[in-house]
């Protein structure tokens, strides 16, 4: 701790390397007693320059790059990058492309929820949650093993398509595994809803009103935790969302008790789609892939609802094999920043678990920008960036055409 | 408060009767699932050597090295396991579609980098003129039983496989042959440059 003479606070600081969550990033909390007056987020530990590797890297080997942006949303920048190259190139998918998707999204967002749960128990000092929660995790990355070939990075989803087809014999046993996992979701439930020390940790703790998303941006559960009715999956639908029956999960409070309880119906109604997604792999049938020729001239957007908010990519080609421009925002981005309204006003043992509610992904916070370190101000504007790329593209072109 | 301790009881009681989830790995070893995208690993036989694998790998981890200085003249198809992703795009894009297969294999820890590698050796092709790379012998072959009489006119093709078959050897192409033939400076292994300056300039006696 160090003495900040001005305002009679301390400073404590948490990183640039956490120390339970093993990402870096830094918050320094400013303390006054046991209160939190104030707190400072620093991220940029960890940028990889992810959309310059992509603009180097053919359509198809981009899936890889983008892939590896977060190890636990594996598949919803994909997802959202497909989105965007399928907008750019006007392709539709086949129908059984839609339901893998649908289905590959769904379980990544139930495993992602799962490790967020056990996460949470651990930062409240409850680890039997910790461990329960990840032992039924197992089965979900068991799932994918299956059918896609890996646990993590599951390298599933390709322009116009999917790479691996679902097997008709795999489907039972996949069926067999989610009603499992249904009885223990609901245990968490129950466990979550009527616990009396989880009840005493997370109600009324990192309150987030429905006006602080909306100033703040907030996406995913934090803002449906907080009554903000939101989801692209509903909202803009893709892949096999509006073919099979789903409801939004929110909850008022945007506590983090609010937060668990939006995950955990998120959970079920996960298993839901993809039972559905099953019962209809069986009788569609079909190519699971087109096979995409050329990428034309253009631009293109593409959305996803990953596990943590929506996910957005922008993608520009030139009729080459190449974007000359990738562009993603990812939701942890505008999360991270909302702890500065739920944090602050609380004790500081309550901290921990406070930041780690917004279910932070510090690899997806990662994106530049230039700052004039002397003055302290940026040096390109958001118009700025958008006129040098608009340079860069035309110069590109003089070379290219 | 009991019914929601009593819910946890069973739950504790399951685990406690049914042991540890975990497995025993490593005292017992694991088994991946079929299908798995482990180690790949290349074929000695049927990967020709063509390098198409290099092209699509997203993380550059396949290396293309033409020894050109050896002879015969060689070229290696090298996997670097530490730099590979396990994507299976070089599996699922190879020519032959046989050249190298993901295997179940996935525990390859070790305290030595320099021995996470395996590769394929084959045999070159050069051109007769300029010394440039054709292609692996194994490629042109593997073309030829692919396309049959289609070979027609490309002598490179045709060679390499009556070579194979011991119709003709590398002594008939250059000595003998060469006095009964009109355009004897079509009948030899060129790249496609030296073989558009034998037809173009050649016959019209200019030269380059
Ligand atoms: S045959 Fe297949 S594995 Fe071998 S070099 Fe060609 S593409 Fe690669
Ligand atoms: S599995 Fe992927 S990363 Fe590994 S060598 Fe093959 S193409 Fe390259």
């Amino acid at each position: 701790m160090s003495e900040n003479t001005e305002n009679k606070s301390c400073v404590v600081p948490i990183g640039p390397y956490h120390p339970l969550q093993e990402e870096p990033e830094f918050f320094k909390l400013h303390v006054d007693g046991e209160k939190v007056v104030g707190i400072d987020i620093e991220i940029g530990y960890n940028h990889r320059g992810i959309e310059k590797i992509s603009e180097a890297k053919h359509y198809d080997q981009g899936i890889f790059a983008v892939e590896r942006i977060c190890g636990i949303c594996s598949t919803s920048h994909p997802f959202a990058y497909c989105n965007a190259v399928e907008d750019l190139a006007g392709i539709e998918l086949p129908e059984r492309a839609r339901y893998i998707r649908t289905l590959v999204g769904e379980l990544e967002r139930i495993h992602s929820h799962l490790l967020w749960l056990g996460l949470a128990g651990h930062f409240l000092g409850y680890n039997t949650v910790w461990m329960w929660s990840w032992k039924y995790r197992e089965p979900v990355l068991d799932i994918f093993e299956k059918i896609s070939g890996n646990r993590q990075h599951y390298s599933m989803f390709k322009i116009g398509g999917v790479r691996r087809d679902i097997l008709a014999e795999d489907i039972p046993w996949i069926e067999k595994e989610l009603d499992a996992l249904i009885k223990a979701v609901e245990m968490f439930k129950g466990a979550v809803m009527d616990d009396p020390v989880i009840l005493a940790r997370t109600k009324n703790i990192g309150v987030l009103t429905a006006k602080d998303i909306k100033d703040y941006g907030g996406v995913g559960p934090l803002a449906r935790a907080s009554g903000v009715d939101i989801d692209i999956r509903r909202d803009n639908p893709y892949a096999a969302y509006n073919l099979v029956d789903w409801k939004v999960q929110t909850f008022q409070g945007g506590d983090i008790f609010a937060k668990a309880v939006v995950r955990i119906l998120e959970t079920l109604e996960s298993i839901k789609i993809i039972q559905q997604c099953l019962v209809r792999l069986k009788t569609v049938t079909g190519p699971i892939d087109l096979k995409i020729k050329e990428i034309p001239a253009g631009e293109g957007i593409g959305r996803h609802e990953a596990p943590r908010g929506e996910v957005f990519h922008y993608v520009r080609g030139d009729k080459t094999n190449r974007p000359t421009r990738h562009k993603i925002r990812a939701p942890s981005y505008v999360n991270v920043a909302t702890n500065e309204k739920a944090v602050i006003g609380y004790d500081i043992s309550d901290a921990l678990i406070v930041l780690a509610a917004v279910d932070p992904c510090y690899c997806c916070t990662e994106r530049v920008s230039v700052v004039d370190a002397e003055k302290g101000t940026a040096l390109y504007t958001g118009n700025d960036l958008i006129r040098l790329s608009q340079e860069k593209t035309k110069k590109l072109k003089e070379r290219i055409f | 408060m009991k019914y929601p301790k009593l819910r946890e009881l069973k739950e504790a009681i399951t685990a406690l009767i049914k042991g540890p989830y975990t497995t025993k790995f490593p005292a017992e070893p694991h088994v991946a699932m079929p299908g798995f995208r482990g180690k790949p690993t290349p074929d000695k036989e049927l990967c020709i050597a063509c390098g198409a694998c290099a092209e699509v790998c997203p993380a550059r981890a396949i290396e293309v090295k033409n020894n050109t200085e050896t002879s015969p003249k060689t070229r290696d198809i090298i996997w670097h396991y530490d730099l590979c992703i396990y994507c299976g795009q070089c599996e699922r894009l190879c020519t032959t579609q046989k050249g190298v297969t993901l295997t179940q294999e996935y525990d390859l820890a070790t305290t030595d980098r320099s021995t996470l590698y395996s590769g394929v050796q084959k045999e070159l092709v050069v051109c007769q003129d300029c010394g440039e790379i054709i292609g692996t012998k194994d490629q042109l072959l593997w073309i030829y039983k692919k396309i049959g009489p289609l070979t027609g006119g490309n002598y490179n093709i045709i060679f390499t496989a009556q070579n194979e078959l011991g119709l003709s050897s590398e002594d008939s192409n250059t000595k003998s042959d060469k006095e009964q033939v009109q355009r004897a400076d079509l009948y030899r292994l060129l790249c496609p440059k030296c073989r558009h300056v034998a037809l173009v300039f050649n016959q019209t006696g200019k030269q380059i």
